[in-house]
């Protein structure tokens, strides 16, 4: 029994400590720490901090000075999310392995060829002797994770760690900068050429081009252009040509470096890091105020990416946000002043270099302007769950970055997130205490680097603005990254970056309102800089017609606004298959199943082109846009092959294509006749019709949108039982709350703010804030997200505002030695 | 009865301090010291289930044992009843297999 007590048996933890009722599993109830009244000692506070949580488990942290917030920040984030804290840098340090075996490999291999760890490492080491506000701050930060962690009852361990038979580690300032640069990772973006440059090696360059434009043909710029609808610009598509060979490398790339981003890429409904924001000026809401709606859109998981608080320092810092755990800072939010929130610009800032080494085999040195250079070269070593060694690896370096095989060539990566500088968290700090959106903009041009973001600001004087800020580099010749570049040159290298003046932006635009879900961010007619936006365009579409569409827009609006139902993509295709039936049908539909495409076309003309949960139509248009998108691009997939298709063109290519009904490309080039866009649309609604009543029958209850589209919201360790599996949600690709594929991703945050002269904020997102699997916290907002409503968030200023009901408990951390 | 509810006090005392370990100190003291007393083990084992009761009657007291039962169960895969069950039936079989142990090893001896 001491054996079965004392040692893992496979996955099961060891039983003896786990069982125990005094500090095992049992104690969990007891341990637990949550928003309980408590005190507790901690090692460099100036002085006593008061943590007041509020009903809803949201520390509000009143402290003497910013190191003294920052330093509870990190002590209540660790209360809170301990655990999260450790699976975030096991993963972000590619060490997942040492938790999942061998199966967490692969992932573990991509995090440590990327780099990561060691520009966090050239992070800490450029803050460790910096004694600015922002070095200190970050120590603080760790500082506070690292007291809760040194006093924590046994009691309170978090259930994973029982579950593994692992203990927390010392949190570091290095742990920190790592996760802002797998935050980096995680929204970098590289998918416009890498496509592009597969799609040229497969129907050649001319082609390509046409297929994945740099500008895309769906024109509804985040800066506004001064137009009052949506412009779809022609596409210039090639045929299908000879394979473009010397493309090959290029398309290789992102297999190598970034494999499992690689890898969804070309997904059926791709997983797309996006986001939404938006902000009405006084002007057009129905209070005279400016609002301001943001809702970013990541993994979802539980515990949630985000964890809600608010810090003050009085006379410096009133901050009510979200915070990444990890991260010491808010950061999206607002302060008495102004609120601001992010999407992601989706720019390229990342080049591939073609490096000429010395030893194909074993490089050891590789040539820049006939010199040869020492390459960096670093041994990873990738450990099991009992610390034995799975595998060995020697990874690569150059002046530029992470270098890497790719078929015959050594390729290295030059990238921003990789070039970070300690001074990005100023930025945030700077947002927790600016006045103005003017300022707001910038304090994050002046610091922000990557990964680049569109940042809306709205602020109590009723001013709104928008910039996409980051590091843009600027390259020799024509500019453009999309190309493998000769790395034995200097004059390949980044030449500087664009300057801030040159960003797109927007103060106060004469429409009143503005609008950015990662499209374009300025209209490609008005700059040749290419700043990112190869996001499909539909969630921009829909927002920007629901805000023309209301001069008088409410809160309760913008809340609707962040899950309405409506489609542009459906309502720009929908139409089409409908149009193309009739069409068909009126001129004798020769080689179509007519009843069954009179049905189908039945079916589409009745939906509302909604996706709600009760909604039956959604199934029947997904299902035959999946169909179109298999017809159109046939030429782009592997010889009698539907499935594997190398690259998938964007739905927008796809609208443009309509303008153009006998264009090649809709040939399906399987059968003998040459087919037009009337053909493949209505063979592909008849094709959807057939699919899905063999799977759910006639139409009826089982076509049902909420028995289709859920969201999956996994647990850290995907144990199902600590997951919120099978979520119905309101929402399909391109609608504003997406929800796509496996559904584990989405609206990770919805926030709404009325900057009136008490600014009031409403929040949810699909988790809680306690990462205690048995704490009433732990998901206690996912009903109210899966709804749509959000809670107004208590906004005191001083501890002693929260009374009665509103206030669950405090916190008080004094400094060691104080009583 | 009083040596069963001896031994529960030092097996919730043992576990609070030194955690499972504590069980297995316990039972072997019990087994060497009453080695000549009948059904020691048994007895020693009841006392042990007690000990742990008690002691998961404290855990109980903030009222969301039963949440969790709920998530632990969930996560093996088991019953929260049968976490409970499983946890009362480990200690009887540690408190048991030590005190038979320490018991028949003092009897070896003492012959």
């Amino acid at each position: 029994m001491l054996f079965v007590g004392a040692r893992r048996i496979g996955p099961a933890p060891a039983l003896g400590g786990f069982l125990e009722p005094a500090h095992g599993v049992w104690a969990l109830e007891r341990g637990r720490t949550g928003d309980a009244n408590a005190s507790a000692q901690v090692p460099g506070l100036g002085a006593e901090v008061e943590v007041v949580y509020d009903d809803r488990a949201v520390p509000h942290i009143f402290a003497a000075t910013e190191s003294d917030a920052i330093r509870a920040l990190g002590y209540v984030v660790a209360r809170d999310r301990q655990f999260q804290l450790y699976a975030q840098t096991m993963a972000a340090s590619g060490r997942l392995s040492e938790l999942g075996g061998r199966a967490a490999l692969g992932l573990d291999r991509e995090m440590r060829d990327a780099d990561l760890m060691r520009a966090a490492d050239r992070r800490t080491a450029q803050s460790a002797a910096d004694t600015s506000r922002v070095a200190r701050l970050v120590r603080a930060y760790a500082d506070g994770v690292n007291a809760y962690r040194a006093t924590m009852p046994a009691s309170a361990m978090p259930l994973e760690f029982r579950l593994l038979g692992v203990t927390p580690p010392q949190w570091t300032v290095r742990d920190s900068y790592l996760l802002f640069g797998r935050m980096g990772w995680t929204l970098a973006s590289i998918a416009t050429e890498t496509s592009r440059a597969a799609a040229a090696a497969r129907v050649g360059s001319a082609a390509a081009a046409g297929l994945f434009p740099d500008a895309y043909p769906i024109v509804e710029p985040i800066q506004p252009n001064g137009q009052t609808a949506p412009r779809i610009d022609r596409v210039a598509l090639a045929p299908p040509g000879a394979p473009d060979t010397s493309a090959v490398l290029l398309a290789a790339a992102p297999s190598v470096f970034m494999p499992s981003l690689a890898s969804t890429d070309n997904a059926d409904e791709p997983r797309q890091f996006a986001s939404n924001n938006w902000a009405v000026a006084p002007s057009r809401s129905a209070n005279g105020h400016a609002l301001l709606a943001g809702d970013p859109h990541l993994d979802l998981t539980l515990p949630s990416i985000w964890y809600e608080v608010h810090l003050v320092v009085p006379g410096v810092l009133d901050v009510y946000g979200v915070t990444i755990p990890g991260l010491p800072s808010v950061v999206i939010g607002f302060n008495r002043d102004v609120a601001w929130t992010f999407t992601n610009t989706g720019a390229d800032v990342a080049d591939f270099y073609a490096e000429q080494v010395d030893d194909l085999a074993h490089p050891t040195r590789y040539r820049v302007d006939g010199v040869w250079r020492t390459l960096d070269r670093h041994i990873e070593q990738y450990r099991g769950r009992r610390g034995e060694v799975l595998a060995t690896d020697t990874t690569y370096s150059t002046h530029r970055g992470p270098m890497r095989r790719v078929r015959d060539r050594w390729l290295s990566m030059r990238w921003t997130v990789l070039e970070g500088k300690p001074s990005e968290f100023e930025a945030f700090y700077q947002a927790g205490t600016v006045r103005s959106a003017a300022a707001f903009e910038a304090a994050m041009g002046g610091n922000y680097l990557a990964p680049a973001q569109n940042m809306l600001a709205a602020d109590r004087g009723g001013h709104i603005a928008i910039q996409s800020t980051g590091r843009f580099p600027l390259r020799q010749g024509d500019g453009s990254g999309a190309v493998v570049r000769d790395g034995s040159l200097s004059a390949s290298d980044w030449t500087g970056s664009l300057p801030v003046a040159r960003y797109p932006h927007s103060l106060d635009p004469a429409q009143g309102y503005l609008a950015s879900a990662n499209q374009q961010p300025i209209d490609p007619r008005t700059t040749n800089d290419w700043w990112g936006g190869s996001y499909d365009p539909w969630r921009a579409l829909r927002i920007n017609a629901l805000l023309r569409a209301d001069s008088s827009v409410t809160v309760d609006d913008m809340r609707r606004f962040q899950t309405d139902g409506g489609s542009s993509r459906a309502e720009l295709f929908a139409p089409a298959f409908v149009r193309a039936s009739r069409r068909v049908l009126a001129r004798g539909g020769a080689g179509v199943d007519r009843p069954r495409l009179a049905r189908a076309e039945s079916l589409l003309t009745r939906w509302n082109m909604r996706y709600a949960a009760d909604d039956e139509g959604p199934v029947l248009f997904e299902a035959a846009m999946r169909e179109l998108t298999d017809r159109t691009w046939d030429e782009l997939t592997d010889e009698g092959s539907r499935s594997r298709r190398t690259v998938t063109p964007s739905a927008g290519v796809l609208a443009a294509l309509l303008a153009d009904s006998t264009n090649i490309w809709w040939d399906d080039r399987s059968t003998a006749p040459r087919e037009d866009r009337d053909d493949i649309l209505t063979a592909s609604l008849a094709a959807a019709l057939e699919s899905v009543e063999s799977k759910y029958g006639r139409a009826g209850a089982r076509w049902r949108w909420s028995t289709i589209r859920h969201a999956n919201i996994n647990h850290l360790l995907r144990v199902p039982a600590l997951s919120a599996l099978d979520v119905p949600v309101t929402g399909s690709i391109g609608t504003l709350s997406p929800s796509a594929g496996a559904g584990t991703h989405g609206a990770s945050w919805r926030m709404v703010v009325d900057l009136g002269p008490k600014v009031r904020a409403w929040t949810v997102y699909p988790g809680g804030q306690s990462g205690d699997p048995a704490s009433t916290h732990y998901r206690d907002r996912i009903e109210a997200w899966r709804r749509g409503e959000l809670s107004e968030v208590r906004y005191p200023a001083s501890p002693a505002a929260l009374t009665g009901s509103a206030r669950a408990g405090t916190l008080r951390l004094v400094p060691t030695g104080a009583r | 009865m009083i040596a069963v509810l001896l031994v529960a006090l030092a097996v919730a005392a043992a576990t609070w301090v030194a955690g499972w370990w504590g069980v297995a100190l316990v039972a072997l003291v019990c087994g060497a010291v009453w080695y000549d007393r009948r059904a020691v083990a048994s007895r020693v084992t009841l006392g042990a289930v007690l000990g742990w009761a008690a002691l998961l009657i404290v855990d109980a007291s903030g009222g969301g044992l039963g949440r969790v039962m709920g998530v632990v169960g969930g996560v093996l895969r088991i019953p929260g009843v049968a976490l409970l069950l499983l946890t009362l039936a480990f200690v009887a079989l540690l408190a048991w297999s030590a005190s038979t142990v320490a018991s028949e090893f003092r009897r070896t001896v003492t012959r």
